[in-house]
């Protein structure tokens, strides 16, 4: 087999990994090195696929094979589909010869498993070590840890990586039982605790001996399929909450579940759930940036999220005793909680109205989506529109979702992180971090 | 009405916005010699660059504005959208007279806000691009003798790796030795070369983070609507304008196979592609999406849209 026909089999089995930040390193170059990692703060894209995806990163599996048998997944082990093995050496050819043509930044390895753990790992992180050393390649790695592969392992592969991530592939370990029966919890989460320790420990060291070498600079990752099981958008979020908090982690990634197998564990669905996913990220990003909690965006009764409205409208909605927030005395915490303000607009608003009186043209002109905000701020005390119903305000913002998507004729353009966007202010750059 | 035409340069321009600012002369617009047309109603004037003039005015701009005003005002230059008269405007605001200027204090901090306004979105348009071309740009493996000549007329210093952006780049510019020797022609071995065709000027400014990727390879950055060049040999990088390339290498960039490539590079264009087709989910298409992220202007030079 040639290896262009690997690449075209491996590259197909690995699409289905979301990931594709390549920021948050800061890898320098060495002298007769090749790359670094950028030192912006947004990743850089390479180019986006037909499905609206960016590359930045040459995204691989090292083979396809696998012994497990998860019904979700496309390598499973009874699956009929063509399967192949790369070498290190090829590995690190298509990286190199990728990389010095400004193809990538860098290289997502991630594998099925071959024979075991442990032997599946060493062959990752020799690809990995011989990239570092002997190609003294300095861009991006995103490397996958294979659960129940041993620690040493895991610890050295951290001194290579730029980004270590093990997937937690379902939200509950009962859905993992029944999708995945060669996988649990525990060797899922063991070597997450452990890589986060290891950072944990890495940044101190960092703090006493000026040469300690960094241990996965740019933290880890994780992934989960959405729709594949029945658990509800609360529990997905609590769980995201618990990672963030307890894992250190830097993201959390959802998929929309493809079916891409009939198996009468599995849900029959015509399409990927992709609205879903949207509202999901559009969580997450309340989660990290924006103050929230899981239990705050939702509750018990009804456990998922709106589908026509973004989290925090939904939010503001359920809590219209808080508005409407006056832009000229509300803090920052709370400039953030209004639908239609975000990050960087919040911060404008912050810093403009230091110098003189904001009128609501001015906030436009600052990133604000008034289409949203409009309901929910005064300016100097004065209203735009009032409208104090939960119900009409809904009502008049469906209008507007409506009528936005009968012109467009379908379904909004979903992207992974688009979440962003309906937060006003940030630029689509952005978009992947 | 009066138009100053200067003649493209940094240099020219700061010594046109000195003109404009000392000599008294009420000013309607400033445009390059390439931009300009004549008009019924305007008279030109030529403003001949004083590299003294330049001077003053950028040693009194970076006195007075921060790091990333001063970026501003550069990238404003470089991007080549008739900024010329809204900058003179910013620096009367800089001026003594200007701060003192009384008036309708409402009507000048609207003026304020709206010169401020278009310097700030302009540079960030400018930034913007700069951005994507860290993406975009590709590089293809070609041997020597490809182009047949490029006159080095502007000399760069060596770039130094966290000086700022806005300051380097006007050194870069405004630098006037122009006792570059070192012939292009005469590098040997293989090389990377990348055709872009930005919408504005920022070959200069994609230089930096070039360099300090691809320190251990020699490269060329082709901007092919403004003939101008980027050649890093190994150790430093310079701009050269004028850039003709051979036939063979134009041949080969509209498709054809011209036998500058050697079988290396052919494959893995070829892997690359394989790739890019490989790792899209046929079952989320969304070719709108991915044209908005990546528009089709830019397309032109991309490997995997060969």
């Amino acid at each position: 087999m040639d290896l262009l026909e690997k690449l075209g089999i491996l590259a197909s089995a690995a699409k289905y990994d979301v990931s594709c930040a390549s920021s948050g390193s800061n890898r320098k170059n060495t002298p007769g090195g090749l790359g670094n990692s950028a030192e912006a703060a947004m990743g850089i894209c390479h180019s986006w696929s037909a499905d609206g995806r960016c590359i930045s990163l040459l995204k691989i599996l090292y083979t396809n094979c696998c012994s497990h048998d998860c019904a979700y997944c496309i390598n499973r082990r009874s699956n009929d589909l063509p399967r192949a093995v790369f070498t290190p050496e090829e590995v690190r050819k298509l990286t190199i010869g990728f990389y010095r043509r400004n193809y990538i930044e860098g290289l997502f390895l991630s594998s099925g498993v071959l024979k075991t753990a442990d032997y599946t790992m060493e062959l990752l992180l020799r690809t990995v070590k011989d990239l570092r050393l002997k190609d003294n390649f300095n861009g991006y790695i995103h490397l996958k840890v294979i659960p129940g592969a041993d620690r040493r392992l895991v610890r050295e592969a951290g001194f290579y990586a730029d980004r270590l991530s093990v997937n937690i592939e379902l939200p509950s370990e009962r859905g993992l039982r029944l999708l995945a029966p060669g996988k649990d919890k525990e060797a899922i989460l063991q070597p997450m605790a452990y890589i986060n320790e290891r950072i944990v420990a890495n940044q101190e060291e960092k703090k006493k001996f000026k040469r300690a070498k960094a241990f996965s600079p740019a933290g880890q990752s994780t992934q989960l399929i959405v729709g594949a099981t029945p658990e509800s958008d609360l529990q997905i979020l609590r769980l995201s909450e618990g990672l963030y908090k307890k894992m250190g982690l830097k993201r959390v990634y959802y998929s929309a579940f493809i079916p891409v197998a009939k198996n009468p564990l599995l849900p029959a669905i015509d399409a990927p759930p992709l609205r879903r996913e949207h509202r999901l990220y559009q969580a997450d990003w309340l989660l990290r940036f924006y103050g929230f909690s899981a239990d705050e965006l939702l509750e018990t009764p009804a456990p998922f999220l709106d589908e026509d409205l973004d989290p925090k409208t939904v939010w503001a909605l359920r809590n219209l005793d808080f508005f409407p927030v006056e832009i000229h005395r509300a803090s920052y915490r709370m400039l953030l909680r209004v639908p239609g303000i975000g990050e960087q607009s919040a911060r404008r608003i912050i810093s403009a109205r230091r110098w003189g009186t904001l009128g609501f043209p001015e906030l436009a002109k600052l990133g604000v989506v008034m289409k949203r905000a409009r309901y929910f701020i005064t300016c100097r005390g004065s209203f735009l529109e009032r409208l104090d119903n939960e119900e009409r305000i809904r009502a008049r913002l469906l209008a507007g979702v409506k009528k936005k998507e009968s012109l467009a004729g379908r379904q909004l353009p979903l992207n992974f992180a688009a979440g962003l966007e309906s937060y006003g202010g940030e630029t689509d750059a952005d978009l992947c971090l | 009405m009066l138009t100053y035409v200067y003649d493209g340069s940094l240099e020219g321009l700061f010594t046109a916005l000195y003109e404009g600012l000392f000599s008294g002369e009420e000013v309607a617009e400033i445009t390059n010699n390439r931009r300009y047309r004549p008009s019924l109603f305007s008279t030109a004037k030529v403003i001949a660059t004083d590299p003294e003039k330049a001077r003053k005015l950028r040693r009194f701009l970076q006195k007075r504005l921060s790091r990333q005003a001063f970026q501003n005002l550069v990238y404003c230059y470089l991007s080549e959208s008739g900024m010329e008269k809204t900058i003179l405007s910013y620096i009367r605001l800089l001026m003594p007279a200007g701060r003192k200027a009384g008036g309708n204090s409402h009507a000048r901090s609207r003026e304020i806000m709206a010169v401020l306004g278009a310097i700030t979105q302009t540079a960030r348009k400018v930034a913007y691009e700069v951005h994507r071309f860290h993406g975009f740009l590709r590089f293809r493996q070609v041997r020597v003798g490809t182009w047949k000549n490029a006159c080095p007329n502007t000399c760069t210093s060596a770039h130094t790796p966290d000086g700022d952006p806005g300051a380097e780049v006007a050194d870069t510019l405004l630098s006037s030795c122009g006792n570059t020797h070192a012939s292009i022609d005469e590098c040997d071995g293989d090389f990377y070369y990348a055709p872009i065709e930005p919408d504005h000027n920022i070959l200069a400014l994609l230089v930096p983070h070039f360099t300090a990727r691809f320190a251990g390879q020699k490269w060329f950055i082709h901007d092919r609507r403004r003939n101008l060049g980027a050649y890093y040999d190994g150790r430093e990088c310079r701009l050269v304008s004028g850039v003709e390339i051979s036939d063979q290498l134009a041949a080969s960039l509209q498709g054809r196979k011209a036998g500058s490539e050697d079988e290396e590079e052919m494959l893995c264009r070829e892997l690359w592609q394989e790739y890019f087709t490989s790792t899209a989910l046929e079952e989320r298409k969304n070719e709108k999406l991915q044209k908005q992220h990546m528009p089709v202007r830019y397309w032109k030079y991309l490997t995997e849209f060969e």
